[in-house]
């Protein structure tokens, strides 16, 4: 019995919700490594590697899943990231998830929303602009924490708009 | 003779940063008083951390967790051997707490108490207060609570409104609502704004004057009892309540209607134990030739230099000597008000891309220079500006014999400014000064958005 989709969005949601930098997780042969990281401090879209292959239905995910075999080491895998197409930074900026500190937050993986729906807010120099979905779908993954500074493009939020 | 002679005060800790830490540091080093500056992780290679005496990070880049946690302030200033705090102007400078908690601490707050402080910097008691002086006082309310009391108190009043926050300042939590459909979405992000930008989300509703022009006077009061005015700003060229370009003496206002407001405003921080620096806002309408008090803000102003260049008075310097417990360096009748003096903000933001800020690597910069030309500014070239505070990079102010000289030195001074790295609001405010309705002063604090805008977004002069 491996990890389904559905475990590993499952693990996605509490490794988001926690305040972890990285989770690996070892379940017979398979292993999960997600990561707040990429190489260095600067936050980066978590990067998610599965020994179970999931087939990439939707779009071409536009994040680069990290290979990671069972050594630790980065490898050419049969891994993927969570599907979906990445909603990319506007601007170099603060990346928000709630309309107001302790307000409950726009989105959380799971949840459908509509092009018009705000997935977050980008705050630049004072100025709060929200990031829209621009596309129906469910969220898979929100790839940066709270409060991260983020740089122009980088992708912030996954959204699967089925096949 | 200096605060620093005078014995009153020795080290003082800047909780600000940007341009306004760098010139409190100047009014302190003209002073003879040491410094510290209180920096925030975003900040450390800030200017005003290099010319400090000292700099201390008190936090994260987050404002919330840095200069505007009044703890940290206070454990900046007492573990560096501070006697005093001076605020600058955003941040804390409107929060009682601050000056409450200096006072706890035994440290002299550079500003009004926070009782003098309370009773202004509350929008609703200042119009109260105004009120009683028989100062005029727009149509409007007083702080209100729920959606549902704004509606019916909107309605009172009159479409278009203005919602304001009542702790607010620098048009953070503001919305103007021009029919009942548009009021609870305004409501709500102006309460959500404004609760961001002041820890304080409560509004009130002022009636919307058209075609109004934004005068302020600055006021200087000592402990000794000296209130005195250095004259009126006009403010008018705003950008969505962004104050663009200050000048004074405000043009064309009538010398009776001046002469009223000084008074208005001597008289209103006269009424309260105020000591420091303030400035009166008022709304003239150009309309029915009336003016109307809108708000005190208890600190210094952003603005503050187009007032010292037109009087030579250093406001910063007569703040220190007034916390050091000194008398004015001044008298009323010293106060003269001849020529002519215009102030830009030169933003780090894109004009051409709905003034969208910008962040970067500054990798030129060099300021104008002049005998009449002065500039504000903490930026250097290779200065990675952060993204988490405002956009202002510098401002610029010049002198002129009247308001024609100064605006075409502005032109120049502008035309001076060398900047690569970040797109600037620098060649707009060229444009902008350039018009023919700024030459003539035929403008309101919405000309911008109504006729300057739409006219320069199809030019290709941008």
């Amino acid at each position: 019995m491996g990890l389904t989709p559905a475990d590993i969005q499952a693990l996605l949601e509490q490794f988001e919700a926690s305040s972890w930098q990285e989770m690996t997780i070892d379940i017979g042969e398979d292993h999960l490594h997600v990561s707040r990281r990429a190489n260095g401090s600067a936050p980066a879209p978590a990067s998610v590697a599965a020994a179970t292959p999931v087939p990439a239905t939707g779009p071409t995910p536009a994040v680069e899943p990290a290979l990671v075999d069972r050594n630790g080491e980065a490898s050419a895998g049969t891994s993927v990231a969570a599907r979906g197409v990445a909603v990319e930074a506007p601007s170099v900026g603060l990346f928000w998830r709630s309309p107001a500190p302790g307000a409950p937050p726009f989105v959380e993986v799971g949840s459908h929303v509509e092009p018009d729906d705000t997935l977050a807010i980008i705050e630049v120099m004072k100025l709060m602009s929200p990031l829209k979905a621009g596309r129906s779908g469910v969220v898979t993954a929100i790839l940066v924490r709270n409060g991260a500074t983020v740089a122009r493009g980088e992708p912030l939020v996954l959204i699967d708009s089925g096949p | 003779m200096s605060v620093a002679a005078s014995g009153g005060l020795r080290r003082v800790l800047v909780a600000n940063r940007g341009e306004i830490a760098v010139r409190i540091l100047r009014a302190c080093y003209d002073e003879g008083l040491e410094t510290v500056v209180a920096v925030s992780d975003a900040d450390r290679q800030s200017l005003a951390a290099q010319l400090a005496d000292r700099a201390v990070v008190i936090g994260p880049a987050s404002p919330a967790d840095s200069y505007l946690d009044v703890d940290r302030i206070l454990a900046a200033a007492t573990l560096t051997g501070c006697d005093a705090v001076h605020p600058g102007y955003g941040f804390l400078s409107e929060r009682p707490e601050l000056p409450a908690a200096c006072e706890k601490a035994g440290l002299v707050f550079v500003g009004p108490s926070a009782d003098a402080m309370r009773s202004v910097g509350d929008k609703g008691s200042a119009r109260a207060l105004a009120r009683k002086l028989d100062i005029p006082v727009g149509a409007g309310t007083d702080v209100v609570t729920t959606e549902g009391e704004a509606a019916e108190s909107a309605a009172h009043l009159g479409f278009p409104v203005l919602l304001k926050a009542a702790a607010g300042g620098g048009g953070r939590g503001m919305r103007r609502v021009d029919s009942p459909d548009g009021l609870s979405a305004a409501w709500a992000a102006a309460a959500s704004e404004a609760d961001a930008a002041f820890g304080d989300g409560r509004l009130f509703i002022e009636r919307y004057v058209r075609r109004a022009r934004h005068v302020e006077v600055q006021v200087l009061a000592d402990r000794h009892g000296h209130v005195a005015h250095l004259g009126e700003r006009d403010c008018t060229l705003q950008r969505r309540y962004q104050k663009l370009v200050e000048e004074a003496p405000a043009r064309d206002v009538p010398s009776e209607m001046r002469a009223a407001m000084h008074a208005a405003a001597v008289r209103l921080i006269g009424a309260i134990d105020y000591a420091g620096a303030a400035t009166c806002e008022f709304l003239v309408d150009a309309d029915r030739n009336t003016f109307a008090f809108l708000e005190v803000n208890a600190r210094l102003q952003v603005e503050h230099p187009v007032t010292e260049m037109l009087t030579g008075v250093d406001i910063v310097r007569e703040q220190l000597r007034v916390a050091a417990g000194a008398p004015l360096s001044f008298h009323q009748r010293d106060v003269r008000l001849s020529g002519h003096a215009v102030e830009v903000r030169v933003n780090a933001e894109s004009p051409g891309d709905g003034f969208l800020p910008r962040p970067g690597r500054l990798t030129a910069w060099a300021a104008p220079v002049g005998s009449a030309v002065r500039v504000e500014t903490a930026c250097y070239p290779g200065w990675e500006i952060p993204p988490h505070y405002d956009s202002l990079l510098a401002k610029i102010i010049v002198l002129g014999a009247d308001r024609a000289a100064a605006l075409n030195r502005m032109d120049h001074a502008l035309g001076h400014l060398v900047v690569a790295g970040v797109p600037t609001t620098a060649p707009f405010a060229r444009s902008l000064l350039a018009h023919p309705d700024v030459r003539a002063g035929r403008t309101h604090t919405t000309w911008v958005e109504d006729v300057f805008l739409p006219g320069w977004e199809s030019s290709d002069v941008q």
